[in-house]
């Protein structure tokens, strides 16, 4: 074993601001050669940041970079690259288009002598690497067409191809099966092996604790601390990310009902769902939570109307919702607040009141003509009630704060009486404050008798606003679990349940 | 045994993909107009579609390679017109072909860095800035002509025969051409990394970035490229026109682009070949060479075209959606 | 706002676009007039509004088509159709009314397949539409391949494209009805505010439960008749239909509605911009011809211009997006 404890890279008083974000503050980070090292934090903490200044994808504003002994410095990403330092991020970064081989080798293949590319060299070696990651496909074909962990673990492949150091996994096994993560955690003990340091990034402290030697902590772009993970446990850790005990108590105040509002039969489609089931109280808040992959997302859209379904039918007080048209959602007295607020959600240009209405606009004609008065008077009145933080009704809603856009778009559908809300994590990248003022408005809207579905992969959101939780994997449901009786093991464990096997959603 | 597998499965990816299935729409237009017409099925007819194909071939092929970056260029027809001018002129002058070539082929390829320019340095989107180029260029060869075509009076035989002759016979000098340029690019795409840079900035480009492939340098040479093939195309059609035309090449850009889609290359970008691309404009050849033979009026070839180009878009974004 | 203390003077400029234009448009006037004097006759004048009503017309749905995030190359070769059609149509049933309606429901014909192409089979606009103008410029020489000259001699059909309404032009009193219509429609009505939103982020518009193929169908068929209109004035000022008309006027079109500060992006634009971007093309083109230039510099001119304003839109954005803080 190369194990010694020479300092491989060491990460110096580094700082980088964003207009109005200071996204990381004089933090430090030391890795040792052949070291597995756990970078943990909570959203916002400022790990992505630095992933993405060792990458060379953003530029630091100050502080001094040492690895293997020079200090360095990394302006672009084909420097980080041939340092040896590799990122297998937690979005793919892969071509679907191209093989699976040449995703491997993307950043050098093969050449012969002439400079053509070896394309026998470039498949045997890829052979050989994937199956070192536990993968026996033929590395011939689009990359597109494998399964999403397929591809992480061709990702990491790539990482393991080129002459690395550091390898950096930015939450790796979100999206894979037990299985796959087993594997990948036989090619990390390898690797320590042979004196390549790791970087794992991760939520899950489990697999922290199980695979690393130490770990540091983020919290809010600073540093907070280095530990040897034998030295610790999981709960201080946690006391590290967060600064305190975890007290935080969710309102909750409801009492869901036993009518029902929505009934969604034999959802599938294309790409994800696969014949799900399930009915949707008034007044109930029903939790879904599944792993990255799982089909949360696509179970909020399809549902709404926003993405075809192959088959399944969608009713609201028995009246159907058509698959693909989301006004016929919106008139049966849905809302959805998508995840991706800024692709999905808010219209940059329009006012925050312009936002505020957009849904229910023709209630506002007098004539043919927007009676602009009441507009205001309206969008005022729910401005006031979420205390949406803005100069004006008229102000553009790109200039206000996440969790202020974030407030505009719950508003939009508090316009008028809903019956269903669904929200897909409503309180992702936004601060601690907006959040629990969400988690309340969460408990407020099915005191009011909406019945709420929420899409959330945070374990603790989960448990806290939830009446049931409904637990997805692979497009299916594995179980439903009642608040009462849902344990975090519970539920992380019907998380990774093969649906194929035993399958609520079949019956 | 290994690769073994790996040729049956080679095998098995090239009957499922798309330039198979093109190939059987190319055989069963020609099977058609070979019961139905009485000339289309002979030597000559076919040696003749051959040369009035390669224009197009050779311009697809640029085509292809700003199209895999996901951009494209549709400044390439009034180029015809507006690159003659100066080969005709340095023809007249020098009464050497090969000299009048390289003029020409150079001037495209500055036309082509200012396009690249555009679309790299400006950040303009393609299909506008190349709009915008067809539009100076065909303005500037009605400015400069006062609308009358330039005539050729080098008396090179030479210059004739580039567009007109054919070897042996049966091979238009200009298929030979044809024949060099999608086998250099072709190898080029497949073999080189520069080729497969192309596929992964049209795939996508942030990670292209990320393994330190510069798009934008890319994309540039593309442009580049595509100029310098289409002014080679140029070269011909004069040849055959035997002048500068002041007409030349209108539409020409959207025939070009209408068999590039048709071949399979998405204008998402990323996706595509130059077997595809030609067989694609082989389909049209035969199409317009057909119809004609079929006594349509010659504008149907244009409707056609419009036709084909929505289908081949439409179905594009079908197979990507799935 | 203190982060517009960021923006250096040009970026400040091209934040109030309108008075930018307006400058531009009063500058550029003033130095033909020193060139050659008789640009500020009435006569002149006249002229030149009368053509750019014509052309405003169309641009008043080009615009509607670029806010909602759309393009449309087709309009002309839609307005050589229209001509052709239109006199045609006259000729055979000696009654004006026949012949424009024939027109308008040609142009709600075409757009409606426009829109279906674009927002049904998700074909990119400009080349679905550069496709429609192949299909219709072949399809109009088919129709007729020489030019249809005026055999009905209605005097309301003069009338229409080169009459006056009092001391008005028929074409500029239809061009400030139409304008002032849409300009309700785009800025005051539920449409208007679905037509900014869906171009804004179709995604989102999708989610508030608006229809946004329909109404990117609808917004097609209203531009394609608005140019077909424009077409029916041009066939009557040209006092015949002419199958090779219209050449490039789809780029004088979009070229004075980029001007004007619409974006290609979609979801931003304002008709007032659209009036003066056509306003600086027109005066540009009549520049040209009174200082007797070589006319096909018009062409040279517009495809610049196409491209200066495209750069312009996104210095723009790029200007915007520095003043936002988060």
């Amino acid at each position: 074993m190369v194990k010694t404890d020479e300092m491989l890279f060491e990460v110096k008083n580094l700082s980088k601001e964003f207009p109005g974000v200071k996204a990381l503050d004089d933090v430090r980070l030391e890795i040792k050669r052949g070291e597995v090292h756990a970078l943990c934090g909570e959203n916002g903490a400022g790990k992505s940041t630095l992933i993405k200044i060792l990458a060379g994808i953003y530029n630091k504003d100050a502080g001094t970079l040492r690895f293997d002994g020079h200090e360095i410095d990394i302006t672009t990403a084909r420097q980080s690259l041939d340092l040896g330092i590799k990122v297998v991020f937690q979005e793919l970064a892969l071509l679907p288009e191209m093989s699976v081989a040449e995703n491997v080798f993307l950043e050098s293949f093969p050449q012969k002598k002439s400079g053509a590319i070896d394309w026998k060299k470039m498949n045997k070696d890829a052979e050989n690497l994937l199956e070192r990651v536990g993968l026996t496909i033929n590395p011939t074909v689009k990359l597109g067409s494998l399964t999403v962990s397929q591809q992480q673990m061709v990702e990491i492949a790539r990482a393991i191809s080129h002459q690395s150091k550091l390898i950096i996994m930015d939450e790796p096994t979100s999206a894979l099966t037990p299985n796959e993560i087993a594997f990948l955690f036989k090619v990390i003990k390898s690797l320590k092996v042979e004196g390549v340091s790791v970087l794992y990034v991760s939520h899950k402290l489990e697999e922290v604790m199980e695979i690393c030697d130490r770990v540091t902590t983020y919290r809010d772009g600073k540093y907070v601390v280095t530990r040897n993970v034998t030295e610790t446990s999981m709960d201080e850790i946690v006391k590290d990310m967060v600064g305190r005990e975890i007290d935080h108590l969710f309102p909750y105040t409801h009492t869901p009902t036993d009518k029902t509002v929505m009934k969604v039969e034999n959802l599938s489609t294309q790409d994800k769902l696969k014949k799900v089931s399930f009915e949707l109280r008034k007044g109930e808040v029903l939790g879904v939570f599944g792993l990255l992959g799982a089909g949360r997302t696509e179970l909020a859209k399809a549902v709404f109307g926003y993405d075809k379904v192959i088959s399944g039918e969608v009713f609201v007080n028995g009246k159907r919702v058509r698959s693909g048209d989301t006004s016929s959602a919106v008139r049966a007295g849905m809302g959805l607040v998508t995840e991706d607020r800024k692709e999905e959600g808010i219209l940059h240009e329009m006012s925050v009141a312009e936002n505020m209405t957009l849904p229910t606009i023709s209630d506002y004609q007098k004539g043919f003509i927007i009676d602009t008065a009441k507009e205001r008077v309206e969008s005022k009145k729910l401005v006031d009630r979420f205390s949406v933080k803005t100069p004006s009704l008229g102000h553009k809603v790109m200039f206000l704060s996440g969790g202020n856009q974030q407030k505009v778009l719950l508003a939009r559908w508090m316009m008028k009486n809903i019956e269903v809300m669904i929200l897909d994590e409503p309180t992702r990248g936004i601060d601690v404050g907006a959040k629990s003022e969400i988690h309340g408005l969460i408990d407020e809207l099915a005191s009011e008798g909406v019945a709420v579905l929420v899409m959330t992969s945070e374990m603790p959101e989960i448990l806290g606003v939830s009446d049931r939780i409904m637990v997805m994997n692979n497009g299916m449901i594995t179980e439903i679990i009642d608040r009462k009786d849902a344990t975090p093991e519970k539920v992380l464990t019907a998380a990774i349940k093969d649906p194929a096997k035993e399958s609520l959603s079949e019956k | 045994m290994k690769n073994n597998n790996t040729f049956s499965m080679n095998l098995k990816k090239i009957t499922s993909v798309n330039e198979f299935a093109l190939f059987a729409i190319l055989a069963g237009i020609m099977v058609f107009l070979s019961f139905t017409t009485e000339y289309f099925l002979t030597v000559r007819n076919l040696s003749n579609i051959l040369g009035q194909v390669s224009m197009a071939a050779i311009a697809s092929t640029g085509m292809v390679l700003v199209v895999l970056t996901g951009e494209v260029d549709v400044s390439i027809g009034s180029l015809q017109a507006f690159i003659a001018l100066p080969f005709i002129w340095t023809l007249n002058l020098t009464t050497s072909l090969p000299i009048a070539m390289l003029v020409t082929l150079i001037l495209g390829g500055v036309i082509g860095c200012v396009n690249g320019f555009l679309v790299t340095k400006l950040k303009i989107n393609s299909l506008i800035a190349t709009l915008g180029m067809y539009y100076i260029l065909r303005g500037l060869v009605y400015v400069i002509t006062g609308n009358t075509a330039i005539n050729e009076t080098s008396g090179k035989e030479a210059f004739f025969l580039l567009g007109n002759a054919k070897l042996f016979r049966i091979i238009p000098y200009s298929a030979i051409i044809m024949a060099a340029v999608l086998l250099f690019f072709g190898y080029l795409l497949k073999n080189t990394r520069h080729g497969r840079n192309i596929y992964a900035v049209g795939g996508n480009s942030e990670v292209a970035e990320y393994i330190g492939i510069n798009p934008a340098r890319i994309k540039f040479l593309s442009f580049v490229l595509s100029s310098i093939l289409s002014a080679l195309a140029a070269t011909i059609l004069a040849s055959r026109l035997g002048s500068a035309n002041h007409l030349a090449g209108i539409g020409f850009e959207f025939k070009v682009v209408a068999a590039t889609v048709l071949g399979g290359v998405s204008l998402a970008g990323g996706r595509g070949s130059l077997l595809g691309a030609f067989i694609g404009v082989l389909i049209l050849g035969v199409l317009q060479n057909g119809m004609g033979m079929l006594g349509f009026n010659i504008m149907w070839e244009q409707i056609t075209t419009g036709i084909i180009i929505i289908i081949s878009v439409a179905l594009d974004e079908y197979k990507r959606s799935r | 706002m203190e982060n517009e203390k960021k923006l250096n003077l040009g970026e400040r400029l091209l934040m109030f676009n309108e008075l930018l234009l307006l400058g531009v448009l009063i500058v550029i006037a003033l130095l033909i007039t020193i060139g050659e004097p008789k640009f500020i006759s009435i006569l002149n004048l006249k002229n030149i509004i009368r053509d750019s009503s014509q052309i405003l017309i169309a641009g008043i749905g080009m615009t509607m088509l670029l806010i909602a995030g759309d393009v449309d190359l087709s309009i002309g070769s839609l307005i050589a159709f229209s001509t052709v059609v239109f006199m045609d149509v006259v000729n055979k049933t000696n009654n004006f009314w026949f012949g424009l309606l024939a027109v308008l429901a040609l142009g709600a014909f075409v757009g409606l397949i426009n829109g279906i192409v674009v927002s049904k089979f998700k074909v990119n606009a400009l080349i679905g539409t550069i496709a429609m103008m192949m299909i219709l410029r072949g399809s109009v020489y088919l129709y007729s391949m020489a030019s249809i000259q005026n055999f009905h001699h209605l005097d309301i059909f003069t009338a229409f494209g080169n009459g006056y309404f009092g001391p008005f032009p028929v074409p500029v009193v239809l061009m400030v009805v139409l304008f002032a219509g849409f300009y309700i429609v785009i800025n005051k009505t539920v449409f208007g505010r679905r037509l900014y939103a869906t171009g804004g982020n179709m995604k989102a518009a999708r989610i508030s439960g608006i229809r946004t193929s329909k109404l990117r169908i609808q917004t097609f068929v209203m531009s394609s008749t608005l140019a077909a209109l424009s077409g029916a004035i041009l066939c009557s000022r040209m006092n015949s239909g002419q199958p090779n008309s219209g050449n490039g006027y789809e780029l004088t079109v979009i070229a004075g509605v980029i001007l004007g500060g619409t974006s290609l992006e979609g979801g931003k634009g304002t008709l007032i911009g659209t009036l003066l971007g056509v306003l600086i093309m027109r005066v540009i083109n009549n520049g040209i011809i009174l200082l007797q230039w070589n006319q096909d510099l018009q062409i040279v001119f517009s495809g610049f211009v196409i491209i200066l304003a495209v750069f312009l839109d996104n210095k723009r954005q790029a200007a915007k997006a520095k003043i936002i803080t988060t």
